[in-house]
């Protein structure tokens, strides 16, 4: 049986919490979210049960029958010999092009929307031009190294003189890679990992297709051939006209290559259709996929169709071909609003129902679950339980300030409310213009356990994309109407979406800096005892010579500076050479300011939109308050002392362990730890960072959040004098209480949080955990909205929800094969419980289930009439 | 070297227990289950064997993955579930 809420007194009135759906009070706690997926179609139904999943945790593939591809390596590395003398634009439109015909174009049973980026679906491919040590991690594992391997470490070879790593690493000592390297203190640079993400244009492919790209470049390159053939020679002005002429061309190439391979796929439809296929209605099927690959991405769409399979290549393209890249930044509804009413309201191209609009939108989650991302070693750790980061992005305001929530909006809720995939999770801007009919989809995700939507402030996000635009260089940065076509970059940080100005690449923002484990070092003059045994910052001192808290709090600065000033020159020396040899030539077509300016996606920054993730801010930050409260404030302790226990893992040292535990901590609405962590982040987590000046121009600002990086960091830094073990994992994100110590209810954790000014921040992740029984009752949705126009109210950036009952969690730990379909929401992403280590599935289980009191209930403004 | 420092050093090599270089080793940490590519650079690795009286994974760094040893070497490759 379920469990049903207890009732509560509320205002005299005596509060019954009935399941809304009363079918549902017989389902054991246990197995509820069993019983909570309902495709939409047969065909949906089928292809989820033949989904390859491609889950990483630990750093592996929980299938074994995951294996490393060869083409792409072996077909980029043909390209870039085949080319030699070429210019690197060139010589990097040749590798794509080599690429794509040669490829295998794969189609499987029940596809809608096709497209695969190995020659095998269950396979992933190799960028050995990123990063050599990536690709030698792969190597050297006899689980799924490409075959035949001797080919796979020739290959390799080749890049150790050409890779992206090759022509960074000059720039730093040995000892700085050592330290960057490492994963304690910062996130090793993506020159080392191959990481990367990307905001792609898709609307110009939506709108133009790409022979009009293609044409847009041979006027391009026909005016400049007309301005160097013009009287009065001058060189300064017109030399650099050549290589944007190369730009130009290597662009035309890349897009006749994508036709190409897309038009592959229309044949590899008809052959099948008209010599294979013996079901009449498939077979009608696949001569219409045939004749949509035949026009896409060729010409503009027509339909949704059309855009759903323009999405797929596209994506592939900018995401696992040109280079790898994780994300799916997007604002689905909008940019596929158009075709979605001329199919599903108009009816005037590939009509179908709105029925038919969610099926297609279910194969596309599944195409999303399906997708193997070849990425580095850490990037298969730090995500747990799920594939790469999809994170696609829905709801807010339209440019003219109207509510951008449409039918399109409900049928992608409606989606991945019924076919449970983890995969793309979903970013919804909480406007108060926004419908209420969207809005309650939005709950049904979040009380049916998906963890997602994570909803963002759209106001607040919309003025940030302003913010950025004083500093574009080319004085072209978001006007305010086009600051409202934001979506999440990856997890949280948001970016401009659109036809030009979007983020082309991770050395512009990502990557990680870990305060716990710079408090660590702080407390020992630099040094990392507890993990890599090096030197990992500047000396800053003996903190027993610290007589004041502020020589600390000044310490830990000078630290942090240092980290974080390593990290972004890391990111703008890879950003340096990938707009000298890493260039993105299809990128480059589908942009209207690369197009019109002549310049690699890599190199334009017309929106600046710097950058970095600090994680595992709470523990350091609770660690400090419990320091300035026992040693400095009240003595009870000297600094001697403390690290002695800390040294000792707090073995022997049970009492003082245990008031340093019961120091105030995060999320209480505790005025005293909250003065210090309100400044801790704004003077420093945000000051220190925002004195830097990136790539593009403009300011780096922190984005708080956590991935899994809380658990592979928390098992590489020791204790901490938050009470914390060492080993044991971090904060779970950004502005999140540490798991377990927000003890007063959700609206409390609120009135902390709102204590940070948000507009000091580029974004902050705030988890949280909420009762089945409320969430599931009859009031659930009247609850939940009043506690979200409260959190808007309170101008906090984000918020995201688990949903599921500790007696279901444990249950799937017990029998993890019985629980294929619970879902939960890790930090910015949302995984499968059963593809997470033990040691991840416990951090979930130990975050607070927030209950709703009498007193939440009067802070959210719910009345008690509304509950009767 | 401040004495900060030194201790630090000290309390780094006593959280080695065991570990030790042997050039050429038979059982190095590359084939052990309790050892994991470093994430990085897959010549180093991380050692997850050592948990804590907590039942926590608290990882250890080794320089040289494919000539470290140590007492406990087991071969195999750990399951995720007992992983980080």
């Amino acid at each position: 049986m379920a469990t049903r809420h207890k009732p509560i007194e509320y205002h005299g009135k005596n509060i019954e919490f009935p399941y809304e759906n009363p079918a549902e009070e017989v389902i054991d706690d246990e197995y509820l979210h069993e019983h909570l997926a309902k495709p939409t179609t047969e065909r949906t139904k089928r292809l989820k049960a033949r989904c390859r999943w491609k889950h990483c945790a630990a750093g592996e593939f929980v299938d074994n029958s995951v294996r490393a591809g060869m083409e792409r390596m072996r077909y980029w590395t043909e390209g870039h010999k085949a080319s030699d003398g070429n210019k690197d634009v060139i010589k990097r439109a040749i590798c794509l092009q080599t690429f794509l015909e040669k490829c295998t174009v794969i189609l499987q049973e029940d596809e809608k929307i096709i497209g695969y980026h190995a020659e095998e679906p269950t396979m992933v491919p190799l960028y050995p031009e990123l990063s050599f040590l990536a690709t030698q991690d792969y190597i050297q594992n006899s689980r799924y190294a490409p075959q035949p391997v001797e080919e796979a470490k020739e290959i390799n070879e080749y890049w150790k003189k050409h890779s992206l790593l090759s022509k960074c690493m000059p720039y730093f000592e040995p000892y700085e890679l050592e330290r960057m390297y490492r994963w304690a203190s910062m996130e090793a640079p993506a020159f080392a990992t191959g990481f990367n993400s990307i905001v792609p244009p898709y609307e110009t492919v939506a709108e133009d297709g790409l022979l009009k790209r293609i044409e847009l470049a041979q006027e391009q390159i026909n005016k400049a051939k007309a301005e160097l053939a013009a009287p009065h020679w001058n060189a300064p002005e017109r030399l650099p006209l050549l290589e944007k002429i190369d730009l130009w061309s290597a662009m035309i190439m890349a897009d006749k290559a994508v036709i190409s391979w897309a038009r592959r796929h229309a044949r590899l439809c008809r052959i099948v259709a008209e010599s294979f296929e013996t079901d009449p209605a498939r077979r009608e099927e696949l001569l219409e996929m045939a004749e949509i690959s035949q026009r896409i991405p060729a010409e503009p769409c027509q339909g949704l169709w059309d855009c759903m399979q323009m999405k797929w290549y596209v994506y592939l393209m900018c995401h696992a071909i040109e280079r790898y890249a994780s994300g799916f930044a997007h604002k689905e509804d909008k940019l596929c609003w158009p075709y979605y009413k001329a199919s599903v309201i108009d009816k005037t191209f590939q009509p179908m129902t709105h029925k038919d609009a969610v099926e297609l939108f279910e194969c596309e989650r599944l195409k999303c679950s399906e997708h193997g991302a070849g990425k580095s070693r850490v990037n298969r750790e730090i995500f747990p339980g799920s594939n790469d980061l999809f994170i696609l992005t829905i709801g807010g305001l339209n440019r003219d300030g109207s509510d951008g929530c449409n039918d399109c909006t409900d049928a992608i809720l409606e989606a991945a409310r019924n076919i449970r995939t983890t995969e793309p999770s979903i970013v919804f801007r909480w406007n108060p213009k926004g419908r209420l009919k969207t809005k309650r989809l939005v709950f049904e995700c979040i009380r049916d356990g998906m963890g997602f939507p994570s909803i963002k402030n759209d106001a607040l996000n919309a003025h940030q994309m302003l913010y950025y635009a004083r500093f574009s260089q080319n004085n072209n940065g978001a006007t305010p109407e086009e600051a409202h076509d934001w979506a999440n970059v990856l997890c949280m940080s948001p970016g401009l979406v659109g036809r030009r100005k979007t983020q082309k690449t991770r050395s512009e923002g990502g990557g990680s800096i870990f305060p716990a484990k710079i408090l660590e070092i702080t407390l020992n003059d630099g040094y990392d005892w507890s993990y890599s045994d090096t030197q990992l910052g500047p000396h800053t001192g003996d903190p027993r010579t610290f007589d004041t808290f502020e020589k600390l709090w000044e310490a830990f600065r000078v630290q942090y500076e240092y980290t974080v000033s390593i990290s972004i020159r890391a990111k703008d020396v890879s950003r340096y050479w990938e707009a000298r040899m890493l260039q993105l030539p299809f990128v480059s077509s589908i942009d209207d300011g690369c197009m019109e300016l002549g310049r690699d996606a890599c190199d334009l920054s017309e929106q600046p939109n710097g950058w970095h993730n600090p994680i595992t801010t709470v523990v350091a930050a609770n660690s400090l308050v419990a320091i300035k409260k026992l040693i400095y404030d009240e003595k009870k302790y000297t600094m001697d002392q403390m690290l002695d226990a800390l040294y000792a893992n707090w073995e022997g040292y049970e009492e003082m362990r245990r008031d340093f535990v019961n120091a105030p901590k995060w999320g209480n609405d505790d005025e005293y730890a909250d003065a210090i962590i309100k400044k801790f982040y704004e003077d420093i987590i945000a000051g220190e960072m925002r004195k830097i000046t990136n790539y593009s121009g403009g300011p780096v600002m922190p984005v708080g959040q956590a991935v899994g990086l809380y658990m592979e960091v928390g098992s590489r830094t020791g204790p901490t004098p938050d009470g914390r073990y060492g080993g044991e994992a971090c904060d779970d994100g950004g502005i999140s209480p540490y798991m377990g110590t927000d003890k007063k209810g959700p609206t409390a954790v609120l009135k902390s949080v709102s204590k940070v000014d948000s507009t000091t921040q580029k974004a902050n992740l705030l988890n949280q955990r909420l009762s089945v029984p409320i969430m599931r009752s009859k009031h659930g949705f009247k609850i939940w909205l009043a506690y979200m126009n409260t959190w808007y109210d309170l101008n906090i950036d984000h918020v995201q929800f688990n949903c599921v009952s500790n007696a279901e969690l444990l249950a799937a730990q017990r029998e993890p094969e019985k629980h294929q379909d619970l879902i939960v929401r890790v930090s910015g992403f949302s995984a499968r419980f059963v593809d997470i280590s033990k040691y991840g599935q416990d951090t979930i289980i130990a975050r607070n289930e927030q209950d709703f009191g009498a007193e939440d209930f009067d802070f959210i403004n719910v009345s008690a009439e509304e509950l009767v | 070297m401040s004495e900060v420092v030194s201790k630090a050093k000290e309390l780094a090599e006593k959280r080695k227990v065991g570990m030790r270089v042997e050039s050429g080793t038979t059982k190095p940490c590359l084939k052990c289950r309790w050892g994991t590519e470093d994430p990085t650079d897959p010549s180093k690795g991380q050692c997850i064997g050592y948990r804590t009286g907590m039942g926590g994974i608290w990882k250890r760094m080794v320089h040289d993955y494919y000539n470290t040893t140590c007492d406990k070497f087991e071969e195999g490759e750990v399951d995720f579930r007992d992983h980080v």
